[in-house]
């Protein structure tokens, strides 16, 4: 765990938020970097998906530029896609999830992703002795050819990280803390105003919330935390 | 008259067991808290007024002197006294984080 890359524990987190079945993100080239999905999803058939979608060409202009989404909702579920400038993240969740906190969701993992530097293409090879999975399509389609991809926004440098917001901090917080119990305080969060004022009475609320329904202790602990956050 | 009093003991009983029940059924479903503490003394006191709803009837079959079942009578509604303070404790937390009070 120790050895999670930012990718992985950024889906690790993701997998969090209720509803979502599992989630993985990939590159322009169509190779998946990092996938948090159950076992029963194949992982060839997750790395055919990655691959059939960053060689399609709609797809490619639709997820243009580092805010493009993409949403597909079916009967019995919906796939949300998010474009992390020079890769994409793809969440598989149930009908039931909640649209609004899954795009936040998505945006928030953007944010976090995007303000570190932009990841290898190709994992050390003692990444898999590590066991971190490295999944790669066996028959990636001869149309993919990551040179000749229209230009697209590189990842921001290392040197000037975009910081998420006070709310995007706060949420994570929640989500470290509660885990897949954050859903009620991610909510308060979300509607939270602008102002540090708001920001704090919505802290009260999550820090009332928790000790209520779920731990003193851990209401005590969380909301030091995030007031620290905005003390900052 | 007696039989009155077994048929509604036996009632007692039928309702408080499907009680305790029910509240430690509950009681698995919360994760902790306040909320979680206090339906923990919920939950035993619930179980307590089944025993005593259980000891009733018999110490009047086994013709226990009044003082004795007088006592058991009083012990019993002092734990539905203290089971209300509980459960009202409950509500006001629930109904003032969801901001339903006046």
């Amino acid at each position: 765990m120790d050895h999670a890359s930012p990718q992985e524990v950024a889906l690790q987190q993701l997998a969090a938020v209720p509803g979502v079945v599992g989630s993985l993100i990939f590159d322009a080239a169509g190779k998946v970097q990092a996938s948090a999905f159950p076992a029963v999803f194949d992982s060839w058939g997750l790395a055919q998906l990655a691959a059939q979608l960053a060689a399609d060409a709609f797809f490619q202009e639709w997820m243009a530029g580092d805010q493009g989404l993409l949403t597909l909702r079916f009967v019995d579920g919906q796939v949300a896609l998010r474009s992390l400038g020079g890769a994409y993240a793809l969440v598989f969740a149930g009908a039931q999830a909640n649209e609004q906190l899954l795009s936040m969701s998505l945006a928030q993992l953007a944010r976090r992703l995007q303000a570190r530097p932009p990841p290898p293409v190709s994992p050390p090879p003692s990444a898999a002795a590590e066991g971190i999975p490295v999944l790669t399509p066996v028959r990636p389609p001869a149309a993919v050819q990551p040179a000749s991809l229209p230009a697209r926004p590189a990842a921001p440098p290392a040197a000037a990280p975009a910081s998420p917001g006070p709310v995007g901090r706060l949420e994570d917080l929640a989500r470290e803390e509660l885990g897949e119990r954050a859903e009620q305080a991610l909510r308060i969060l979300a509607a939270a105003g602008p102002r540090t004022k708001d920001q704090l009475r919505a802290i009260s609320e999550v820090e009332k919330l928790v000790r209520l329904f779920i731990s003193k202790r851990k209401a005590e602990e969380l909301a030091r935390r995030m007031r620290a956050v905005l003390e900052e | 008259m007696q039989g009155i009093a077994y048929a509604l003991a036996g009632l007692a009983i039928v309702v408080t067991g499907a009680s305790v029940v029910l509240a430690a059924r509950l009681r698995r479903g919360i994760v902790g808290g306040e909320v979680g503490q206090r339906w923990g003394l919920l939950t035993a006191l619930l179980a307590l007024f089944f025993l005593g709803c259980l000891l009733s009837p018999l110490g009047l079959w086994l013709q226990v002197p009044a003082e004795w079942l007088h006592l058991l009578l009083f012990a019993v509604l002092l734990l539905g006294a203290l089971f209300i303070f509980a459960a009202i404790g409950i509500i006001r937390d629930a109904l003032g984080f969801l901001k339903l009070t006046r």
